[in-house]
């Protein structure tokens, strides 16, 4: 028995033969649903020590699963945005480096986390410095496909 | 007062009892826009000290999914910044106006038309 969906190709493609990556949509296939994003500035403290003060955000979004995240941070110094996990360090041509990451602490909670750099840190403190998350609907694991 | 608007759940499922999670599409649910696919070329001579830019050709900075090949195999590929465990360099990144990358492997960026600056 056929199944029933919706397609939509691209523009000069025939939506009864063309490939996958030819089609604009098809319920074949999963998109990538945001469930919740966000926007804000973190105050970030200077490191210090190792174990220092970090800016910590934590985003409780209940899906009772561990989903994928999307989190992005802009080094002030470059106002040039980085995807963690990372540091933006002189090898993005900055003179004092910025880490990002991001972990799901539990299946309701994501932490987002910004912190200095030791061994260059910012030239004063605090920091402010601006950030981007995405969570999705899709879980980490297993999210479905045909 | 309800709201109107289109869902289309995956094969097999029920649109009226499918969870998000099972969705293909849910209006009530924003997903992103592609809009376009920058290429780096393999460069050996890119590197932290010659980073590489190209114009993405929007006024804002965009979401950005970057995907390159593994350094020391060929046809692996992987994301970009591989976090800690890649030496924890932020690889790829973007601005209002360009695109930039600092390593010398293929690399390819996944522009979305959502913007980073702002909600």
């Amino acid at each position: 028995m056929s199944k029933y969906g919706i397609k939509a190709s691209f523009d000069n493609n025939n939506v009864s033969s063309a490939l996958p990556n030819n089609l604009n949509l098809s319920s074949l296939y999963n998109t990538l649903k945001i469930f919740d994003s966000g926007y804000g500035t973190a105050s970030v403290p200077t490191l210090g020590v190792l174990g220092g003060p970090r800016w910590e955000q934590d985003i409780t979004h209940n899906l009772g699963y561990k989903p994928i995240i999307l989190f992005y941070y802009k080094h002030p110094e470059t106002s040039q945005w980085h995807k963690a996990v990372s540091v933006a360090d002189a090898n993005t041509g900055t003179t004092w480096d910025l880490y990002g990451y991001y972990s799901n602490t539990d299946v309701n909670t994501t932490q987002l986390v910004l912190y200095d750099g030791l061994l260059s840190p910012m030239p004063s403190s605090p920091t402010n410095v601006d950030y981007k998350y995405y969570i999705l609907i899709e879980p980490r694991q297993d999210a479905w496909y045909e | 007062m309800s709201s109107y608007g289109i869902k289309i759940s995956r094969p097999d499922y029920s649109v009226k009892t499918a969870s998000n999670a099972n969705m293909v599409m849910n209006t009530e649910l924003p997903t992103f826009k592609v809009y376009s696919i920058i290429r780096f070329a393999y460069d050996a001579l890119r590197d932290p000290t010659n980073i590489e830019s190209q114009s993405h050709g929007l006024t804002y900075a965009p979401t950005f999914i970057p995907i390159k090949e593994n350094p020391t195999t060929a046809g692996q590929w992987e994301t970009a910044n591989t976090g800690y465990f890649g030496g924890g360099v932020s690889q790829v990144f973007v601005d209002d106006t360009s695109v930039y990358y600092n390593q010398p492997e293929e690399c390819y960026v996944i522009l979305l038309a959502d913007q980073l600056d702002g909600e």
